[in-house]
């Protein structure tokens, strides 16, 4: 059955209409719920009041449950929940007071409620109504089922968690004992913006970044991210702990930025869920763990939150490097360092379908199916993720058209020198036109990013930042010509040959391969970046 | 990339080197051989010492 869009059980149902339905007044239906269960204004006006006492009264109604997996709202089961705050209890970590900052269907609430019995007070803030009418009938439901738990006073406020002012919670219980808990949403910044959500934080660059990082991947970061470091900001002087569920991405960037926020949160422990089985999807996910008040630390424990076993893993700082496997790493930091060869990015077009071409038969083909008439001068082979897969790379099956020399460089010359290749280019511009990053804005006509002169030199080792393997490809020019890397992948490129071929054969190495192990994260969206 | 090819170009062993470059040389007919090994390895070799002396000569 459903009421305001909330699941309701039968139960809670038939109290709330035995209960309710003689009182008229709003101050006295609170009250009244109040005594039973502590849940504060559980009514925010008399309208509400009127309605659920209308529904609860006719016959059940059953509405679909609407799939809100695109607002990163994955709700935590109560199996879950439940053995979350029961490995804190074994712990003999017994909270006086309880926030859970987007509280959803209050999953972690009523497992609180189960766990701890020294709670004096819980916040819940949630800003969809129909989960805050569920996390209260929850309750309810709760404390029907068991009449003899204490019952703290309980607060579930209908807000978006970033308007909502937890600082007053933290003036106000200062003195207490603290659990903040809670599974905030697994969505980006970006995502949440194209939804025109208003769920989001004020509108900063919070994480510092210069220029084009801010305007590009860099500059997208998780809702959970933001949520999280709120809280360790807001409450990292009270004494308690901070449980939250958020992605092994979210987890590592708050271990890498805490050399800098240097938060009063020790004892961080990340424990890996299987996001597969708990929420149907393929998102690596843990139990982030941390101690408020306590001297700064710079390293996490990672544990499988299944099995109880001790940590098989640790990463975080080691002096001022950033590590995955702190342990593998201190056996191979020396190899920890820069290179004067420069690692880049490759080249980055935003327009596939008509920048990368294939021949067929001595025609190039675009990925419209056209075949297309060019000049062979701008050109080149271009090699993906997917292609770095063998040590030595023979043969290209992809081509793509450079059409600048270096970032920003006009295009005009294409004009006068490339009159085919300007036609196609020119016949295509609403193509690029539609390019949606601001990177383009500005630019001259077809431009292209990650380009230079490194681009052009004839040697490279080239390394996939998507995929798992530590395995590093010599890419050799083909007729003559160098080839180019699409910006999925990492390279060094060389004048001479035997250079090339030096470095590839130390970075195949075995003691090269242990090291980035040693530095790089498995679940990270790019294994290797330029900086890693 | 964070890695130091200089300090592992010093870890490495060269017969396993020559071996690795032998193999490549066959698999993919190549024709490479270790003569320009020990300018890969100047290459690789900061300059800022000799920089810092020359200054200090100067003064």
């Amino acid at each position: 059955m459903k009421v305001f869009e909330a699941n309701i059980s039968h139960q809670v149902a038939i109290f709330l209409n035995d209960s309710l339905k003689k009182i008229i007044s709003l101050e006295l239906a609170n009250q009244k719920i109040f005594d039973a269960f502590g849940i504060q204004c559980f009514f925010d006006n008399n309208e509400e009041l009127e309605t659920l006492k209308e529904v609860i009264s006719k016959t059940q109604i059953v509405v679909k449950e609407p799939d809100r997996a695109e607002y990163g709202d994955f709700q935590t089961n109560e199996v879950l929940a439940n053995k979350a705050t029961l490995h804190l209890s074994f712990r003999n970590i017994s909270p006086t007071v309880i926030v859970e900052p987007t509280c959803g269907k209050g999953a972690f609430i009523i497992a609180s409620l189960r766990n701890f019995q020294q709670i004096k007070k819980i916040f819940g803030v949630e800003i969809y109504k129909p989960y805050v009418w569920e996390t209260k009938f929850n309750i309810v439901n709760f404390f029907l089922e068991n009449p003899d738990g204490a019952k703290p006073e309980i607060s579930i406020k209908h807000c978006n968690v970033f308007d909502f002012d937890f600082k007053q919670i933290a003036k106000h219980y200062s003195t207490e004992n603290i659990l903040i808990i809670g599974n905030p949403p697994w969505v980006t910044n970006s995502k949440l913006g194209s939804l025109n959500s208003s769920n989001l934080p004020p509108k900063t660059n919070f994480k510092k970044h210069s220029g084009l990082d801010a305007m590009t991947g860099k500059g997208n970061f998780d809702i959970a991210e933001s949520i999280t470091l709120t809280m360790i900001e807001t409450f990292q002087k009270m004494s308690g702990n901070l449980l939250f569920l958020i992605k092994n991405s979210v987890i590592k960037n708050i271990v890498y930025d805490q050399t800098q926020n240097k938060y009063k949160i020790a004892s961080l422990e990340k424990q890996s869920i299987d996001s597969k089985k708990e929420f149907n999807v393929s998102v690596e996910a843990s139990l982030f763990y941390c101690e408020l008040n306590s001297v700064p630390e710079f390293d996490c424990q990672e544990f499988n939150f299944y099995d109880n076993k001790k940590s098989y893993q640790q990463f975080g700082w080691v002096n001022n490097k950033f590590v995955s496997k702190i342990d593998s790493y201190i056996h191979k930091k020396e190899f920890d360092g820069q290179c004067p060869f420069v690692w880049r990015q490759g080249l980055k077009h935003d327009c596939s379908t008509v920048m990368e071409l294939d021949k067929v038969n001595g025609h190039y083909i675009n990925g419209l199916q056209e075949e297309v008439q060019l000049e062979d001068d701008l050109v080149y082979g271009i090699l993906k993720s997917s292609d770095l897969k063998n040590t030595v790379i023979t043969q290209i099956r992809k081509f793509t058209i450079v059409t600048q020399k270096k970032v920003g460089q006009e295009t005009q010359y294409i004009k006068s020198g490339y009159p085919q290749t300007y036609k196609y280019l020119l016949d295509h511009l609403p193509d690029f036109d539609a390019r949606k990053s601001t990177i383009y804005n500005n630019k001259p006509l077809f431009s292209i990013f990650g380009i230079g002169d490194y681009s052009f030199k004839p040697f490279k080792v080239a390394i996939s930042g998507l995929y798992k393997t530590f395995h590093f490809t010599l890419v050799l020019p083909q007729d003559n010509k160098p080839v180019m890397l699409d910006d999925t992948c990492y390279f060094i490129g060389f004048e001479k040959v035997e250079f090339a071929v030096y470095s590839l054969i130390l970075l195949n190495s075995d003691t090269a391969k242990q090291f980035l192990q040693s530095v790089t994260f498995s679940d990270a969206k790019r294994t290797f970046t330029k900086d890693i | 990339m964070r890695i130091d090819l200089l300090e592992l170009a010093k870890s490495i062993n060269k017969q396993g080197l020559k071996t690795e470059m032998n193999r490549l040389n066959e698999l993919y007919k190549l024709n490479l051989t270790l003569d320009l090994w020990d300018k890969f390895l100047n290459e690789l070799t900061p300059v800022t010492d000799g920089q810092i002396s020359m200054f200090a000569l100067s003064e």
